[in-house]
């Protein structure tokens, strides 16, 4: 029977986004969503990952990204989260205002929180945070 | 799509009318961007008309679009004659979101 949580914890490369949305959109067709929902998490979660890739660690050497999942009763949880440095306009960089817009579009709630807490007193990284419905039928419970 | 093989490769042929057709195959993101972007870099010097086959891209995220952008912007801004043509219904929904489609000479629907 297919697990209410899911979790994995990945480098933050490139090479890794792929294998992650697949995994995360395995799990929530497993959990009975619509092919739209699974499709919309599939790529949210891939501009969740990409996000964190290419401006968590900046400067830094590249950390980890957990991906978390849960489900309660009809809707999605999901948060995508690095101990980087924090989400911050650098007007110099690849834009992130494109795939933020996209996530909000996709997802029933979205939002992207800088953890304070760091060891200088800096930042203790981003979490990404989305919710979806999965669009289970009147009364389901997910089965 | 099983997960083995490749992400993405292109597949490349002379198509109609003299045109050159550039087709990606799998998925394109932040990791398989530049292989596309390498091969559209050499396409745009070589000033062929050139088709960008869209029929066989099962996943196309924000970073992917940025590349059909800038291929396309650039095509423009160069007089090369660059074409996106058949996105599957998945990637069109995705070109829609972002309100792209027209820019890229699809049709909104």
């Amino acid at each position: 029977m297919v697990s209410d949580a899911f979790e994995s914890r990945v480098p933050a490369r490139a090479d890794q986004v792929r294998e992650i949305r697949s995994q995360v959109a395995d799990w929530v067709r497993e959990l009975g969503a619509d092919r739209d929902v699974v499709d919309a998490v599939r790529l949210a979660v891939s501009e969740a990952l990409t996000n964190a890739v290419i401006h968590a660690y900046h400067g830094r050497e590249a950390g980890e990204i957990t991906v978390r999942g849960r489900r309660e009763y009809d809707r999605l949880l999901l948060w995508v989260s690095d101990e980087g440095v924090g989400l911050v306009p650098r007007p110099d960089s690849p834009g992130m205002g494109i795939g933020l817009g996209l996530m909000a579009q996709l997802a029933d709630g979205f939002s992207v929180v800088n953890r304070r807490g760091g060891g200088d007193g800096g930042s203790a990284g981003t979490v990404v945070s989305m919710t979806f419905e999965l669009g289970y039928g009147d009364g389901g419970d997910g089965r | 799509m099983g997960a083995d093989g490749d992400p993405l490769r292109i597949v490349e042929a002379p198509g109609e009318a003299g045109a050159y057709v550039v087709q990606p195959v799998g998925e394109l993101d932040l990791a398989t961007v530049p292989l596309l972007e390498e091969r559209l870099d050499a396409l745009v010097c070589a000033e062929r008309d050139t088709i960008l086959d869209l029929s066989e891209l099962s996943f196309l995220d924000s970073t992917g679009v940025r590349l059909l952008l800038e291929a396309t912007d650039r095509a423009r801004d160069n007089g090369w004659n660059l074409e996106v043509r058949d996105p599957r219904p998945l990637v069109m929904r995705t070109l829609n979101l972002l309100g792209v489609a027209g820019r890229l000479g699809l049709s909104e629907s």
